[in-house]
């Protein structure tokens, strides 16, 4: 793919998790409708559920964009994305899917040469005894 | 020595474990003492509001009228299915974005209602806790 198009979608992606995360981070009780029943049975109030899973989406989002961990974020962002979305249904959770699976494929190919992963500094090179 | 690409994602690591523990210390439920609990101030909260109407509350009855003098973002009313519904406190929270809730307001909106949520429990769930009367 051209390397215009795979930075497109991973600072979309990265601007969209960033924005969802935040989201979540400020306002926690607009999120509640979207957690899932068995989270009730946590001692934790939904509303701290919702805070963590927002900061959390926010370091991962960076770390997206900056390209640390590429692949690895990624995918990880990718699969919770599509979990929520099954579990929601519907409309939303169709286009939530198609998100997910986006953010997946970004882990599927290497690391575009933009990110961190790929900078020199941030290589681990293996050292040969001799 | 530890790479720096190592030393950074520890950093991140920490960061994200920082956060997490203001957001568990700043986020836990604490106890607030009411002052006088006889002469305090319904709360906004729509299950505080149908504790309080129960006594009368579902026993109330309103025409389209009366529905149609709650018209607004900040005092809105909607009948659905029948019953009353004060959404004013659902207007912000919709995930589907507060137009929808305000479209209905002041109205009957039981076939905009219906044509989105007629079968989804989760809404239903929801909608009965706002429930302050039925229609006449």
């Amino acid at each position: 793919m051209n390397i215009r198009s795979t930075l497109i979608i991973r600072y979309t992606i990265s601007a969209l998790f960033l924005w969802f995360g935040f989201a979540q981070l400020l306002n926690p009780e607009n999120w509640i409708l979207y957690l899932p029943e068995w989270t009730g049975y946590f001692p934790i109030p939904a509303s701290m559920l919702i805070s963590w899973n927002g900061w959390v989406e926010v370091i991962l989002s960076v770390l997206l964009f900056v390209g640390l961990h590429t692949r690895i974020v990624s995918a990880l962002l990718g699969i919770h994305l599509t979990l929520i979305a099954l579990s929601i249904g519907g409309a939303l959770g169709v286009r939530d899917t198609a998100l997910g699976i986006i953010t997946i494929a970004i882990a599927l190919s290497p690391s575009d040469r933009y990110t961190l992963d790929q900078h020199n500094k941030f290589k681990i090179v293996a050292t040969e005894k001799r | 020595m530890l790479n720096l690409k190592i030393k950074l994602t520890i950093v991140i690591l920490a960061i994200l474990l920082i956060g997490l523990g203001f957001i568990a210390y700043y986020g836990r439920p604490v106890m607030q003492l009411q002052p006088n609990l006889s002469t305090s101030s319904v709360g906004t909260d729509p299950a505080t509001q149908n504790i309080d109407n129960t006594a009368q509350g579902n026993d109330n009855f309103y025409t389209l009228n009366d529905i149609s003098k709650h018209s607004t973002k900040n005092d809105c009313w909607a009948a659905i299915n029948n019953d009353v519904y004060d959404l004013t406190s659902w207007v912000s929270r919709h995930p589907g974005g507060s137009k929808t809730i305000t479209s209905i307001c002041g109205i009957d909106g039981t076939l905009s209602y219906n044509g989105q949520h007629r079968r989804d429990r989760k809404a239903k769930k929801y909608l009965v806790l706002l429930k302050i009367g039925q229609m006449k």
